[in-house]
């Protein structure tokens, strides 16, 4: 959000509460009558007497220009003040947490305390010097000094002077001389300059370009950056517009100095971004343009992709976020990686400076990187290359975002030990990220089998590919991707559920009985009606009808009626192999309640309730008209079930579910 | 509250993978499986279905076939990576920051309260605004309802407080009748304030923020509650209005119906001596700082300009840098040091005889480029200098003081946190400083780079980082005393900064933390004669914990009763008070949630200090929730009546153009 430039809760006022001196408990609010409500993203604030005038000044930072601001307190008082620095002798030298008190007035009947601090408000240290502003109290007879680790002592004040410095075992108040009148400082309103879509970002590491195709005015079409082992030229890609002054200007000075720029080895093509509804109109304009200049590097015109391309790759390495202004340059190095982005024009000495820092390492880059010399104490890590593909990931080019991908890896072969074996496997973890979004499911699994050879540990990676499996309806490998995820982390609920699910999915009666135990154990860690219907049906179709019927029962105790649990107890016990299990009365009392044509297995299981019931006719009658509303539909999911069910109940036989004999029965 | 979500994105794993695990985060049943099986009849019994729907399997009667259970569905990829959503947003799913995304100018628009606060916020601003300080103006069309009423807006006032610089005056009884009907009776209640602002020398300026909404119901009016602020110079109206509404039929603006003032104060500054247009505090930054090639290259601009003039890589600058106000050559004057962000050198600054700064940041060799939070200039081997601590990136470093501000790496303690704030204490009397660092998140287990850890859950957040308490072995030599202290209690919040100060009066040094989404701590010093400290987190049982976003914390004894009272940063919400507050907000969340809630969204908070004993929350008795998004929160005696007042940045990121609330 804030790189794409929005605000959030900005432009706010500062605000300064007065304090009413126990005249009223509610502060007032003088924020804007202090005239230090500034609309700065403020953040740290510290206290000082700067100017020694007896008031305290405030510093305060802010995330907004300017960063920094220094407010003079003019604020006119009648109120004296006294400021004290203390030294720590057994205690710690600059007394930090000792507590100063203050007393004043007709024998010392007022006190006020404060301390000594290092470190308070957000990210701040005001000064050590302890103010105490004396307000209408009367004069200040002593201090009473409570050292930390020490014991209190108390320093007599003079009459005269305000500022003192406070010697812990000395007992005296050793007046500071009053520091030289300074001059009056002048106040103006700080107006930071106007910001600017212009920049230059040097990427800490280099990232290999997409693919980036121009066509030349004589119609050829050539890849820029060719991947490549052997190493090729600098090349400053350029975008600009015959109808952009600064661009013409940036080229008319590149084209003075092109003997400079061509010792350096830099190569350059200028892309024109002219309107291209009539290229006739476009390839007159800049033949004309470039010849006025006289221009001496390589021209052309993109092609569909180009400028999305740079767009997005731009985007990958800028914090702030908007288009590409036009001229921008992409500075590539001669392995065809972007080094540096100039949004807005370049000046010819800048792009020699930036020639030198091309294939260096990361500590020659950072010099280059940063606007002002300084020192590091560690060292920033650089954005990865595959943050390109993400860009376009996050831009919804999920197409350009795996061409990239596979780029990347094309170019890694081109240049081994370049990428890190964890780059090059993470490579293709991305790959399957990026088949799996567009629905490449298989693909995605190619990509993934390999990095997860690799990486045999990424159990997330691994859970991607059991939904991967899932969607191409293998729960067989589906299950064994679940199984190795959970090995690494057994109590997941979801995934407990899921491997049962594959299971139950691949059809496999010993799948049930492994099915049962894994709802079992997910319901244990988290009891849900939904896993304990699944696992009555994984017991169901283990040939564990007792079971499977007690579940479904506890389901209905608890919720009682819900349908899927009052369908599934009618159909065992209507069509479970063991007699006295079975109970056709009820059967039909559970079926009839949650009947419903539009759902059209409930009539399926109504007709075998009422078969089990021996109410055989009626059981005819529910099935045909399930039976007639299959048939009426375009793709019958039951009609084979419903005909052979017919067929039974015509012999006046009831229904039995092979399935529910379990491994035994069937 | 950090953004620390923003950009977590650039670090992390892959888009694609992101998100097929947050949708994992969300069950991998519910999130993803086509609409349920339809075994449940979809009318009669539509409340009887499963309450996530969630496809409750395969029914076992119909489906003779072996293979088509959809148990494991089908993933719809394509729909549930829906990329734009998902490129920048933060993908926190807990109440505040659904609060936050309804305060997004490009949240959610079908909360209807939300669009109402919007219309009347610009009633109030656009069309009340101007008439209260131009006599004579009309009151426009399309604001008053045409049974429009009020109470007096600026009653008869009494002086509250006078002193050489500021004159407060509040009402001496609040006008409760509706005594002002009409547009004429409007004009009447007006009309004091007029004359108080007649005097045109200043601009005139204004606010009103609405900060509570309640929907009418059954044709009764709507109902807010509004904050108003305005100010011409030196003179400020600060007030609190409860407003009804008709609300506008078929896109029409909500017409005015009532007013009842709930609050009133007046604040009069006396012009300082430079002349009566000058300000009370003069920006004179530029004055002392403007001489430096740094002011103009670096300080001056923000962040903004350097998100576009530095790989991302070096982090999207949030502003969170301390200023440091100390000592360093010894020469009596106080100098500045100031945290820069990833890429900027820290800046270190010589105050001048003449009050000016010179840039000596090369030579003391504190230009240092890692992203810097905070520095202590403090005196760590009682040699009579200030050595440097810095809180950078995931370490502290010492750096030792030569006597003449030129600084040298001592040594680098690597934390498991991205630091924050820096407070000194010698909390174990041995006579040295100690320091305690607050950790802010921490550094990921799994991927170094991932660094960013969403709070969970968001109001009470207890997954952040490690602060870590370094205690002095002297030599410039510091070992880790967290644990061994009693530190490590509640240790796991997203901590920003602390104070230290003896709030029980018993001679040792306790220890204040500010948390960002969550509880706060109030680490009580049990130090025995023998030297040995420990803590105990007494936070709860004062009751301190002051469960919001915490950005700051200061001392001082606000109230002259002897004891230190306390003041905390949060982060106050119009928006968050304006939903949290609603009756329809998360609706069947518990009431403790919702209090939770609607406790971060107070804003400041001011505990003081009962004898050592205990803490009285005065925050809003005291009228000083209202901070804002605010950071830095300080006690500053500004008129030296000795009473502390307060001093509050606040903001959180601005936008380079359009403005914000």
């Amino acid at each position: 959000m804030i790189r794409e430039g929005r605000g959030f809760s900005g432009h706010e006022r500062n605000c300064t509460f007065l304090n009413l001196a126990g005249q009223d408990q509610r502060f007032a609010n003088v924020s804007s009558a202090t005239s230090l409500d500034f609309d700065d993203d403020g953040r740290s604030v510290a206290s000082i007497d700067w100017d020694s005038d007896g008031d305290l000044d405030i510093w305060v930072t802010n995330r907004t220009g300017p960063a920094v601001r220094y407010l003079r307190n003019d604020t006119p008082s009648t109120h004296p003040s006294l400021s004290f620095d203390l030294r720590g002798t057994t205690a710690n030298r600059n007394a930090v947490g000792a507590r100063v008190e203050l007393y004043q007035g007709k024998n010392g009947t007022t006190r006020r305390i404060k301390s000594v601090r290092a470190g308070h408000g957000h990210l701040a240290q005001s000064s050590l010097h302890v103010p105490f502003g004396l307000g209408t109290a009367g004069p200040a007879s002593h201090v009473i000094v409570k050292w930390p680790g020490g014991s209190a002592e108390k320093f007599p004040l003079p009459a005269t002077g305000t500022q003192f410095q406070l010697v812990q075992g000395s007992g005296f108040a050793a007046p500071v001389a009053p520091r030289p009148a300074v001059p009056v400082l002048t106040p103006s309103t700080v107006t930071p300059p106007e910001e600017s879509d212009a920049g230059r970002i040097v990427l800490l590491r280099p990232a290999p370009v997409p693919d980036l195709v121009v066509t030349t005015a004589s119609g050829e079409t050539t890849a820029l950056a060719p991947i490549s082992p052997t190493p090729a030229k600098p090349l400053l890609i350029n975008l600009w517009a015959t109808w952009c002054a600064p661009c013409l200007k940036e080229m008319t000075e590149w084209t003075s100095a092109q003997d400079r720029l061509k010792a350096a080895g830099l190569d350059i093509v200028s892309i024109s971004v002219d309107d291209q509804t009539d290229p006739a109109a476009r390839l007159a304009a800049v033949t004309a343009t470039l010849a006025k200049i006289g221009y001496p590097f390589r021209t052309a015109f993109p092609d569909e992709n180009l400028i999305a391309r740079l767009e997005s790759l731009q985007r990958s390495f800028i914090g702030r976020q908007s288009a590409l202004p036009v001229p921008s340059s992409f500075l590539i190095d001669s392995r065809g990686r972007l080094a540096v982005i100039y949004r807005g024009p370049v000046a010819v000495d800048q792009l020699l400076a930036d020639l030198t820092l091309l294939d260096q390492p990361l500590d020659k880059i950072l010099t280059g990187a940063v606007p002002f010399p300084g020192r590091w104490l560690g060292q920033p890590k650089p954005t990865e290359a595959r943050s390109v593909a993400i860009k376009f990931l996050n831009r919804g080019l999920i197409g350009e975002a795996e061409t990239y991908v596979r780029r990347l890896s094309a170019w890694q072969s081109a240049h081994p030990g370049v990428f890190s074996g964890q780059e090059r496997s993470d490579l293709q973890n991305y790959l399957g990220a990026v088949l799996y979004d567009q629905n490449k499911f298989q693909e995605a699994l190619t990509a993934w089998n390999e990095y997860i050879q690799q990486v045999p540990g990424d159990r997330a990676t691994l859970i991607d590919m059991a939904r991967a499996w899932t969607a191409l309806k293998q729960p067989v490998e589906a299950a064994a991707a679940l199984r190795q995820a959970l090995r690494m982390k057994r109590d997941d609920v979801d995934l407990l559920a899921q491997l049962g699910r594959s299971l139950m999915a691949a059809g496999d009666p010993s799948g049930f009985r492994e099915a049962a135990s894994l709802f079992r154990e997910a319901m244990e860690l988290q009891p849900s009606r939904v896993l304990r219907f699944e696992l009555a049906q994984a017991l169901g179709l283990s040939g564990r009808c007792q079971e499977a019927i007690a579940e479904l029962r506890a389901i209905l105790t608890a919720t009682p009626g819900w349908p899927p649990a009052t369908n599934n107890l009618a159909w065992l016990l209507a069509t479970g192999p063991d007699a006295s299990l079975r109970d056709g009365p009820e059967a039909v009392r559970l079926a009839t309640s949650v009947r419903n044509p539009e759902i059209i297995f409930t009539l399926g299981t109504l007709s075998a309730a009422y078969a089990e019931a021996g109410q055989f006719d009626d059981a005819l009658q529910t099935i045909r008209e399930a039976i007639a509303i299959e048939q009426a539909r375009p793709t019958s999911e039951y009609l084979k079930d419903f005909q052979t069910m017919q067929a039974s109940y015509e012999a006046r036989q009831p229904h039995r579910d092979p399935r529910l004999a379990g491994g035994q029965g069937s | 509250m950090d953004m620390h979500f923003i950009n977590h994105r650039s670090h992390a794993r892959p888009a694609a993978l992101r998100w097929l695990i947050l949708s994992l985060a969300c069950g991998f049943v519910a999130c993803d499986r086509p609409p349920p099986a339809p075994l449940v009849p979809p009318k009669p019994a539509a409340a009887a279905a499963p309450e996530a729907a969630p496809a409750p399997a395969t029914p076992i009667p119909a489906d003779v076939r072996a293979t088509p259970s959809p148990a494991v569905s089908t993933p719809a990829p394509s729909s549930s990576t829906a990329p734009s959503g998902s490129s920048s947003t933060p993908a926190l799913k807990t109440p505040l920051a659904q609060v936050l995304a309804k305060a997004d100018p490009a949240g959610d628009p079908s909360w209807t309260t939300e669009q109402f606060s919007e219309d009347a916020g610009a009633q109030l601003n656009k069309l009340l605004l101007p008439c209260w300080a131009s006599t004579g103006a009309e009151i426009p069309p399309d604001l008053l309802a045409p049974d429009f009423k009020t109470t007096a807006l600026m009653p008869e006032l009494v002086p509250t407080f006078k002193d050489a610089a500021f004159a407060i005056s509040r009402p001496g009884s609040l006008p409760s009748d509706l005594t002002f009907t009409g547009e004429a009776g409007l004009q009447a209640a007006l009309e004091p304030a007029r004359r108080a602002f007649s005097d045109t020398t200043h601009p005139f300026r204004g606010k009103i923020k609405v900060v509570r909404v309640e929907p009418g119901q059954d044709g009764r009016p709507w109902s807010t509650l509004a904050y108003f602020e305005a100010s011409r110079g030196p003179r400020q109206h600060n007030a609190e209005w409860q407003c009804t509404w008709h609300a506008g039929q078929d896109g029409a603006k909500p017409l005015l119906a009532s007013i009842t003032l709930l609050r009133f104060e007046e604040v009069v500054a006396t012009p300082p001596a430079a002349g009566p247009a000058a300000p009370l505090f003069a920006d004179c930054t530029e004055a002392v700082l403007g001489q430096n090639p740094a002011w103009s290259s670096q300080l001056i601009r923000g962040a903004n300009h350097w998100h576009g003039n530095l790989d991302v890589a070096f982090g999207i600058h949030q502003g969170n840098q301390g200023v440091s106000l100390a000592d360093a050559n010894g020469d009596g004057l106080t100098d500045v040091y100031l945290c820069q962000p990833d890429g900027l050198p820290n800046r270190f600054f010589l105050q001048q005889a003449d009050g000016t700064l010179r840039d000596f940041s090369q030579e003391s060799g504190l230009d240092i480029l890692d992203i810097s939070r905070s520095a202590l200039f403090i005196d760590l081997d009682n040699d009579g200098d200030a050595d440097c601590v810095l809180a950078h990136r995931f370490s502290v470093s010492i750096l030792q003081n030569d006597g003449a501000a030129r600084f040298s790496l001592v040594r680098t303690m690597a934390t498991e946190s991205r630091v924050s704030g820096l407070s000194a204490a010698d909390y174990d009397h041995d006579g040295d400083l100690d320091f305690y660092v607050c950790g802010y998140s921490p550094m990921s287990q799994t991927s170094p780079e991932d660094i960013f850890a969403n709070p969970v859950p968001y109001e009470d957040a207890n997954n952040g980082a490690f602060n870590y308490l370094y205690r002095n072995e002297s030599n410039l030599e510091f070992t880790d005393a967290t644990t061994t202290s009693g530190l490590n209690q509640n240790n796991t919040r997203f901590s920003f900064c602390s104070a230290w100060e003896d709030f029980d009066n018993d001679g040792d040094q306790d220890l204040y933390v500010a948390n960002d989404f969550g509880r706060n701590n109030l680490y009580q010093n049990n130090l025995i004669p023998s030297g040995k400290a420990t803590f105990t987190d007494v936070a709860a049982r004062l009751g301190v914990e002051d469960i919001a976003a915490s950005m700051s914390v200061d001392w001082a004894d606000a109230d002259n009763d002897g004891s230190m009272d306390l003041y905390v940063a949060n982060m106050w919400s119009s928006a968050g008070n304006r939903i949290a507050f609603q009756q329809q907000f998360k609706p069947g969340s518990n009431e403790e949630t919702r209090n939770l809630i609607q406790r971060h969204a107070r804003g400041n908070s001011f505990f003081k200090n009962i004898s050592g004993q205990s803490f009285q929350d005065a925050s809003e008795t005291s009228g000083l929730t209202m901070g804002r998004w605010a950071w830095g929160s300080n006690f500053i005696d500004l008129n030296n009546d000795g009473w502390e007042d307060i001093y509050v940045a606040n903001g959180f990121m601005s936008a380079p153009d359009t403005g914000d609330l």
